[in-house]
């Protein structure tokens, strides 16, 4: 599965749009993190706990979009695009969207 | 001993009968959410900026849908528990999701009634109204869907 966020592919020519596909999630840290984010907050500097939070959050969101996709027969999703809201305190939303395409290498790249 | 009625009883029968509804209603959405997604399949949606080659434009408009979602008690109460624990909180997800299908199909609704037969350059957008940062008790989030609609030769 090709990935990326622009709106062509490079050396490949689409063969098939298919269409939108999403993944999202929402994820929270244990309460203890929580603390130490706010006491960490205090300080200021990153906060590790949320970073990886967040990662984690990114990634099976970006999972949950390839999974449809494959579903979908596709090979490639273009235009990935990933948002983040706070839907919950505490806690993440992150989704991913992108169109769901088939392409094929260009003959000579 | 009234009072402790209406301190436990009270919300004890809301856990209960929301948590029935909340699967009740979960199973509804879903049930016409795929149905509608059924009667759409023709149409492209997609958040590329350009139309497929060879397909010719005749005209273009801007298309928009959009839901606030929110989780019920039940699951207030379990996203508090989960909370102290970490992890996926599953029924947000499910409301997220729901929404955002929800979203995209009055965009598209909206789209086909003005006979466009692609929707292009397609957003998704959220807001938080309760909850979240902007401090609210409840939780609820508004998801916005827009692109741009083209009616095609």
């Amino acid at each position: 599965m090709i990935l990326a966020n622009t709106e062509t592919l490079p050396g490949y020519r689409i063969l098939k749009h298919i269409g939108l596909v999403q993944g999202c999630t929402v994820r929270a840290k244990h309460i203890g993190r929580d603390i130490m984010a706010g006491l960490k907050n205090i300080v200021g500097g990153e906060l590790k706990g949320y970073t990886e939070l967040l990662s984690e959050a990114r990634a099976e969101a970006t999972r949950r979009m390839v999974e449809q996709a494959q579903q979908l027969g596709a090979n490639a999703v273009l235009n990935v695009r990933l948002a983040t809201s706070s839907v919950v305190q505490g806690a993440a939303e992150v989704f991913a969207y992108g169109t769901a395409v088939i392409v094929d290498q260009e003959p000579g790249a | 001993m009234i009072e402790l009625i209406f301190e436990i009883g009270i919300p004890l029968l809301l856990l209960v009968v929301t948590f029935v509804t909340g699967i009740w209603v979960e199973r509804a959405h879903l049930r016409s959410l795929e149905l509608r997604e059924k009667n759409c399949r023709d149409l492209l949606v997609t958040n590329l900026r350009r139309l497929p080659e060879g397909i010719v434009p005749r005209g273009a408009f801007l298309c928009v849908g959009s839901v606030v979602m929110s989780v019920n008690y039940f699951q207030q109460f379990l996203v508090w528990i989960k909370r102290i624990f970490g992890g996926r909180l599953g029924t947000v997800i499910s409301a997220m999701e729901r929404g955002r299908r929800e979203a995209m199909l009055r965009m598209i609704e909206q789209a086909r009634a003005q006979g466009a037969s692609c929707v292009l350059n397609v957003r998704l957008e959220t807001g938080s109204i309760g909850g979240g940062e902007s401090g609210g008790k409840g939780l609820c989030a508004e998801v916005i869907a827009y692109g741009k609609g083209v009616r095609v030769r």
